[in-house]
């Protein structure tokens, strides 16, 4: 197959596409990934090769019913303004536009250079934050651990169809978009030290309400303080093992078994109907300003222009709101909490450890071939790794480097990891999100018996409250890359170093 | 401790309520019964299908006879519908939409609601992919904005000129309550990728993916 040509391996992480491999592209893209996942890869772009007519049709996102991973990370490398390369990590899949776990920057100063919502996702602001206690999997045994799960279940309103239970009025709401955490702190959801251990404090001053359309603003009213559903989740975890005693005591996570809480949404439906309305609108702008891309799905705009102004306002907005709802879902936890063991969150020491965004675009400041430049790194599926005494991360963290957190899918362990140098000069300071998906979910749903899915969670004593029981094989450990060969890659590469492992004891979803 | 360490009394007496009258809603029973450490099903209301059925009444799943289905894409899901011309394919291609959320045979057609809630929804485009966009963006808002599910849609308005792309459609059901409605899976949001028409003499079929 000609196309493989421009495929080499150029270390045992890491792989590179060439220029030529689809049209335009202005720079290399390089993947992340280990052998295994290489082949995975590999045999994504065969599959669909044989199934289309031609390369061309399918490189035009117009044919196929999707685009395999490695021309969508190639595609992202023909965009106007991309610095570096067009980087996926080892989670990386097939998503619309950009693919998940592609990592891009786009310099500032070129007025050339684009923003797009396809490579921040529609769930913009996703991410996962980590609370500590100081309880332990003792604390917690038999029926304390059923209580606490059907309190989360309870307290935290998930799955389709659900509004939330935190007042909010249209003012507020505009309150939340341009003040994020801090709209939080003042009606007493989140502590004050919270902020310090959120990316950007939890707020971007980027923000403006008025960039978000009022249909964004009414889904975001009745949603404020939900999980959501598909691949989103609440848990109560163990700690398992410990790889840097120094890193996870800095993190105040001191002894094996200690308990914590993992919470992992985003920004909801104000989120999508953000990105939603600048597809719209940047749609019709390419088409007035004739920009012609490689798929359809990779709407974009000049950073400097109306419309690229607006998006960068109005994701801005959109993920101050994710701050929020994940602040609010943060409080209603520590108040189930509360109710089962009587105590009060700060007796039971339940402060956030960390909270990172893995759907996000950001103004950020790297050098590209020995030049200091100000980018935009576009990150989708992909987490912000800043390595040790950089000035973005909280003072507290600065010798050991930013918290990075991977979450796991039901059932399997998730991670905390740390940031590194190598990460920042190589990879734009990033770092890898999650498992990523391996099935799909109808493989999954005609493969797997949600009752043996099940079955297997109590085997692995691992209790579960979720809101559509039939639809866990989407989201059971099998639909999912191994996650720990993923975390071994970055850790190989040297972008991220692992730090901790929690495991699961209760899983709380939609 | 000198800031807010939890909202004011007022704030957690309305929050309460809520989560109070929600959980009476959607049946959940409260109190902790189970005294075995495995894998339990929530004690809600809303899994028709967990209790009361054995056959496949469950979102995600196509009613029998309907023009619609669902097909592989590695992480979200492909809408497939046709019908014998694009309004029809069209019709069926939001349905099918609404079939993932929840299950369609559940909902049941409330007069009044279609009514307030599935009257004369407009998309609009500049071309025929971004009007099927706009088409199902406009039903997906509709349910974010108010919970209504169609089961049925039709549409009466066709427009595909050159200066006036347009779909008015109206649709019949009712406003989703998960203690009779089984929770499917959130769709949230419409997507370009793969969007494929394919209109032949006498059979239209639709693909788009959607985000979930």
């Amino acid at each position: 197959m000609e196309e493989l040509t421009f495929l080499k391996r150029i270390s045992s992480t890491r792989c590179q596409v060439d220029l030529g491999f689809v049209p335009n592209m202005k720079v290399r893209a390089e993947i992340i990934v280990n052998d295994d996942l290489q082949t995975l890869l590999v045999d994504e772009l065969q599959k669909s090769s044989s199934c289309c007519c031609s390369s061309e049709s399918s490189a035009a996102g117009e044919d196929g019913a999707f685009i395999p991973s490695l021309r969508q990370v190639a595609n992202v490398a023909a965009l106007p303004g991309i610095v570096g390369a067009s980087l996926a990590m080892p989670d990386v899949h097939s998503g619309y536009g950009f693919c998940i776990g592609n990592v891009a920057a786009f310099d500032m100063e070129d007025p050339l250079a684009v923003i797009s919502p396809g490579g921040v996702g529609f769930d913009i602001n996703c991410g996962v934050r980590l609370i500590r206690s100081n309880l332990t999997e003792a604390d917690v045994r038999g029926t304390v651990r059923e209580e606490l799960a059907d309190a989360m279940f309870r307290n935290i309103p998930v799955g389709v169809g659900v509004n939330g239970d935190i007042p909010c009025s249209m003012e507020e709401l505009d309150k939340i978009l341009r003040e994020g955490i801090n709209w939080a702190i003042d009606k007493g959801y989140a502590w004050k030290e919270d902020r310090d251990h959120c990316e950007d404090n939890g707020r971007m001053e980027t923000a403006d309400p008025k960039c978000v359309s009022n249909r964004a603003k009414r889904r975001g009213l009745k949603q404020l303080g939900t999980l959501g559903a598909g691949n989103h989740y609440a848990e109560i975890q163990v700690v398992d093992e410990i790889y840097n005693q120094q890193a996870a005591s800095t993190m105040g996570i001191g002894q094996i078994g200690q308990v914590c809480i993992m919470i992992h949404t985003g920004s909801r439906g104000l989120g999508h109907q953000v990105a939603t309305d600048a597809l719209t609108v940047m749609e019709r702008a390419m088409a007035r300003d004739r920009i012609e891309l490689n798929d359809r799905q990779l709407s974009c705009a000049r950073i400097s222009s109306h419309e690229g102004k607006e998006y960068l306002s109005a994701m801005s907005s959109a993920a101050n709101f994710a701050w929020v709802n994940r602040s609010c879902i943060t409080y209603l936890t520590r108040k189930s909490f509360s109710e089962v063991f009587h105590r009060t969150p700060d007796e039971m020491e339940m402060h956030l450890v960390y909270d990172v965004c893995h759907n996000i675009a950001k103004i950020e400041t790297h050098v590209v071939d020995g030049v200091k430049k100000k980018l935009l790194v576009h990150r989708k599926g992909s987490t912000r790794a800043f390595p040790p005494h950089h000035p973005n991360i909280p003072k507290d963290y600065q010798s050991i480097g930013q918290p990075v957190l991977i979450g796991g899918t039901m059932g399997t362990c998730s991670y905390v990891l740390v940031g590194t140098e190598r990460g920042m000069s190589e990879t734009f300071g990033s770092t890898c999100h999650g498992a990523g998906r391996a099935l799909s979910r109808n493989q999954s749903r005609k493969t797997l018996d949600h009752t043996q899915v099940l079955d297997q969670l109590h085997k692995n004593d691992i209790i579960i409250r979720v809101a559509s029981p039939k639809l866990i094989t989407e989201e059971a450990p099998e639909s999912y890359k191994n996650v720990c060969d993923v975390i071994e890659t970055c850790q190989d590469a040297g972008i991220s170093e692992k730090v901790v492992k929690l495991r699961p004891i209760a899983v709380i979803k939609g | 401790m000198t800031s807010n360490r939890e909202p004011s009394i007022e704030l957690q007496r309305q929050i309460d309520d809520s989560i109070t009258a929600r959980n009476r809603s959607s049946g959940t029973i409260t109190a902790p019964t189970s005294t075995s450490g495995g894998a339990s099903l929530p004690r809600t209301g809303n899994n028709a299908a967990e209790v009361g059925h054995d056959t496949a009444v469950e979102a995600g799943v196509p009613p029998q006879g309907s023009k619609f289905e669902y097909l592989d894409h590695p992480a979200d899901v492909v809408l497939h519908a046709w019908g014998i011309d694009l309004p029809e394919a069209l019709a069926n291609l939001a349905v099918c939409m609404f079939g993932y959320m929840t299950c369609l045979d559940s909902i049941t057609i409330d007069a009044t609601q279609s009514s307030e809630h599935g009257t004369s929804l407009t998309g609009q485009g500049h071309d025929l992919k971004s009007l099927i966009y706009s088409y199902l963006d406009e039903w997906l808002f509709n349910f974010h904005d108010t919970g209504f599910v169609p089961k049925e849609i039709e549409i009466s308005e066709f427009r595909r000129e050159v200066d006036d792309w347009r779909i008015v459609s109206s649709g019949k059901g009712e406003i989703m309550d998960i203690s009779r409605h089984p929770q499917g899976t959130e769709v949230k949001a419409i997507t370009y990728s793969g969007m494929r028409v394919e209109e032949n003499h006498g059979r239209c079929d639709v693909f788009v993916v959607v985000d979930i």
